[in-house]
């Protein structure tokens, strides 16, 4: 009983944590030092959970579903910083038909926008 | 006035102007929507174009499937059939059966409506949807 409690317990301050962590890295990405390793754990981490959003635009650009751009998220490998728009490109993953898929992305007041998927 | 929602559903496009949900709107002014708005969308878009059409091709087979977030092996589980059936059907390789239309919208409503996913009641023909819907 005991051991359950602790193991509750337990569970509940790692996802707390990692919540924490993911507010963090949203509030501050764009003022500290972010590897793409890092954009890239967090934005998979987001599409397992749903935690991201989806701008009409992408939709009109390629016949993507949101199974596949959720597909394409978290199957993803690369992480690239684009500054020029200030996006990031998340690369390497497949959607559900394991056709390559590369998601565009932006962080903006603490959401993760997904601007295209091609 | 009311946004309306294109959604390409294989060789049909489906424009959805009967939703009231708010929708966030990025720096840039456009809309963004979450998970659950795109989901639903979706979905109603697949129900409209499996109603609308007699006969459907493998493509919006697909896009159904996908709208109700499901893989192949698990809609061949909950339509009854092998995995390969489904992919011979989404390839156009196999013609599928009106019925396997009306099992799909009868899923997509049950998830539209809040419902979970469970395995349909074997749908025997049109007649035996439209009672079960009309109650």
């Amino acid at each position: 009983m005991l051991l359950h409690r602790h193991r509750a317990q337990h569970a509940v301050k790692g996802l707390l944590k990692r919540n924490i962590e993911t507010c963090v890295f949203l509030k501050f990405w764009h003022t500290t030092q972010v590897t793409s390793k890092q954009v890239l754990s967090y934005v998979s981490r987001a599409a397992r959970l749903n935690q991201f959003y989806v701008s009409e635009h992408a939709f009109e650009s390629h016949n993507a579903t949101f199974f596949d751009i959720k597909c394409g998220l978290t199957t993803a490998t690369r992480a690239v910083y684009q500054p020029e728009t200030d996006r990031w490109r998340i690369e390497g993953g497949c959607d559900d038909d394991g056709a390559a898929l590369t998601v565009i992305v932006k962080f903006e007041r603490n959401l993760i926008i997904v601007v295209t998927a091609f | 006035m009311n946004y309306v929602h294109t959604t390409k559903v294989g060789r049909f496009t489906v424009k959805d102007g009967g939703t009231t949900t708010r929708y966030k709107r990025s720096s840039d002014g456009s809309r963004i929507l979450s998970p659950e708005q795109i989901s639903s969308l979706e979905r109603r878009a697949a129900i409209a174009v499996l109603r609308e059409m007699e006969l459907v091709s493998g493509t919006e087979l697909k896009f159904a499937r996908k709208a109700l977030g499901l893989r192949q092996p698990e809609l061949a589980e909950q339509l009854g059939v092998t995995v390969e059936t489904v992919s011979r059907w989404e390839n156009d390789s196999e013609k599928f059966k009106r019925q396997v239309q009306l099992e799909l919208i009868a899923l997509l409503e049950q998830v539209e409506q809040g419902g979970s996913l469970r395995a349909p009641r074997q749908i025997r023909d049109e007649k035996d949807f439209i009672v079960r819907v009309a109650r």
